[in-house]
């Protein structure tokens, strides 16, 4: 086995893939298309909670307490409006005071109110709104619940600096850039044996470890280049680009193993493409974790692509360095090599078979 | 054809219970063309694998150039070259570059394609990707491939099969070539004619087992019957077809009263064809 031959093989092969009528505007436009979506996505996460408002009376004093929880108030002419509003999808949630709220309580009368929520809002949310009105209710009187609370946040404080969307898809739009270059190498793997030029390759002195080895090679510098590239041009490596680029690698060697696990069980581009799709499925699960925290259990730990997402996320948005990821980063280190390490030995398998006939 | 280029020692293969190559030997001098003949199924294409070091014999031993393919493989694919019967070319690259890129396989560092480009007449489309070539044009690159390393034993598939005339002539001419300068050539070929030309000697190879090895002349001479046929008029005014077995003492007598009493309207000489002796030897037909 010869670096010269391997190295000209892995020169053949990304030839070929940049002369390959999909996989080449494919990468292209994924590369255009992520980076452009990033951008188009709000840079910043709107914390204003908006509240339409409507009744006979709207004393200031109760705008102000609202205000004061963070809640903009919205004044809307009537309740018909208001039902329209919130229909519309402009506010979430509504209220309509139902009668004079100061003179109800200074006939020590029980203010009455009435709470309308828009379709798109979380249920498990409207008992807290109610809660929160009838707190502010209380303040409004002059009344303080008998209860001293003191905050405290847990972790890094992102009061004010919230992590947008587009922020948190950073690692699924790397995933993503990775699986392209996976499902393009698995292809140049497949055409390679469907079109027999294996055969010729066989006969050369290069052998099957030479063979195996630049497709390995091949793999994981298309998917880590692409990647890279990606997460400079939307800003993923402004901050440790060091252990950004470590992590990317890792993740490069990751899936440029399931690509050749692809390679070694697909006859051509349409099997390759149905094995990559549901690849691509299982791979992004846990990125669910980080754009809907909450939503996915811990499970998602057993999916070897959570430790790239968690990792790129942790370091990226929440500005963890090596000491806060280490684990992670072990944990994706020995992934990348176990999947590459079998890729590559069922890519062998099927080789042989092919020499075999 | 002083040293063997070849030595296939009892070669046995097995795909489950089928015997492949069921115990094979043959020997196969340097600067010799030995034809391997065979209907598919026959054991030719799991032989020149086994010989190029593509599969491993079950049993027995393959030699080139002195070396034992399965224990040094490496060693005895760097001065070989293989052409197969399907076209196998990198076809999104230029013919230059698929010359190239092989040239580089086998550690040849400054390669020239032009003079190999010219000898299979694609001199003039060099630059042009493979995909754009006729078939005739796409066998010729495989032979150049094939030839990129001045290989020291040439190993080719049905090299012109299916070929126009003129892509056909060009490879029995480098066919030809290369054993001038001193290769071995191994071809495989369903064509008889073509064996018959080119091969030094031709092999029959049926259900995994040479049945006969040796000239084509010799072949012909102990399984053929050589005769003269002739087209006479007949007394009603037809025409009767008469035939002298050559070869024979009275040979020359039966000519001789062929011309005496006859008026002869056609004469031709008919020899047994590879095909025939193939069929004699085997009961099969090489193609159907």
């Amino acid at each position: 086995m010869s670096w010269q031959t391997i190295l000209t093989l892995v020169h053949k092969d990304m030839r070929l893939f940049f002369r390959n009528r999909l996989f080449a505007p494919l990468t292209l436009f994924a590369l255009i298309a992520y980076g452009g979506l990033y951008y188009l996505m709000p840079k910043s996460v709107d914390d204003i909670h908006e509240v339409a408002l409507c009744g006979p009376a709207i004393p200031p004093s109760l705008v102000e307490v609202m205000e004061e929880e963070g809640i903009v108030v919205r004044e809307i002419a009537s309740e018909k409006a208001l039902k329209r509003a919130l229909v519309e999808g402009r506010f979430g949630v509504g209220i309509v005071l139902l009668g004079d709220m100061r003179q109800a309580f200074k006939a020590g009368e029980k203010g009455r109110i009435k709470v309308y929520f828009g379709p798109g809002f979380p249920g498990e949310l409207e008992g807290v709104f109610v809660a929160l009105f009838q707190e502010m209710a209380h303040r409004f009187k002059g009344e303080t619940m008998r209860v001293v609370a003191t905050e405290e946040i847990l972790g890094p404080d992102m009061a004010g600096m919230q992590i947008p969307l587009r922020d948190r898809m950073i690692p699924l739009f790397g995933l993503f850039i990775l699986m392209t270059e996976t499902m393009g190498i698995a292809t140049l793997i497949t055409e390679e044996v469907e079109r027999r030029t294996l055969q010729a390759l066989l006969v050369t002195p290069l052998g099957m470890e030479g063979l195996t080895m630049s497709k390995c090679i091949t793999g994981v510098g298309l998917a880590f280049v692409q990647v890279m590239l990606l997460t400079a041009v939307i800003g993923g490596l402004q901050h440790a680009p060091v252990l950004v680029s470590c992590t990317l690698l890792l993740g490069a060697l990751l899936v440029t193993g399931i690509g050749l696990m692809m390679a070694s069980v697909s006859k051509d581009l349409l099997s390759v493409t149905a094995w990559g799709i549901l690849a691509m499925l299982v791979l992004m699960i846990p990125s669910f974790s980080i754009l809907f925290p909450g939503v996915v259990s811990r499970w998602v730990r057993i999916i070897p692509s959570y430790y790239l997402i968690d990792t790129l996320h942790q370091v990226v948005n929440l500005r963890s360095g090596w000491g806060g990821v280490w684990q992670h980063f072990l944990a994706l280190f020995a992934a990348g090599a176990a999947f590459l390490w079998i890729g590559a030995v069922a890519l062998k398998r099927r080789f042989r078979c092919v020499q075999t006939g | 054809m002083s040293q063997n280029a070849i030595i296939a020692d009892h070669l046995t293969y097995r795909y489950g219970a089928t015997r492949a190559v069921d115990g094979i030997s043959f020997r196969v001098g340097e600067g010799e063309i030995m034809g391997f003949l065979g209907p598919n199924g026959a054991g030719k294409t799991t032989t020149v694998k086994i010989l190029t070091g593509q599969l491993r014999p079950q049993a027995g031993k393959a030699i080139l150039l002195g070396t034992d393919v399965a224990k040094n493989r490496g060693h005895v694919q760097a001065r070989i070259g293989v052409s197969f019967e399907t076209t196998n070319l990198y076809e999104q690259m230029s013919g230059e570059e698929n010359l190239r890129l092989f040239a580089s396989l086998f550690g040849i560092r400054r390669f020239d394609p032009r003079d190999l480009l010219k000898k299979v007449g694609l001199a003039g489309r060099k630059k042009e990707r493979v995909a754009a070539y006729s078939k005739g044009m796409k066998q010729r690159l495989m032979v150049a491939r094939a030839l990129v390393n001045r290989p020291r034993i040439l190993f080719l598939d049905e090299p012109t099969d299916g070929l126009d005339p003129v892509s056909a002539e060009t490879i029995r001419s480098l066919i030809q070539e290369e054993r001038h300068r001193g290769a071995t050539v191994f071809l495989t070929t369903h064509d008889m004619v073509e064996a018959d030309k080119l091969s030094d000697r031709v092999a029959f190879l049926n259900e995994g087992k040479i049945v006969t090895l040796d000239t084509p002349r010799a072949l012909k001479q102990h399984y053929g019957k050589r005769a003269l046929k002739a087209e006479v008029a007949a007394p009603d005014g037809g025409v009767k077809a008469l035939e002298i077995t050559m070869d024979r003492p009275e040979t020359p007598g039966a000519v001789q009263r062929l011309f005496r009493e006859n008026q002869v309207i056609t004469i031709h000489s008919e020899e047994a064809t590879l095909e025939d002796i193939f069929v004699q030897v085997t009961g099969r037909r090489l193609i159907g």
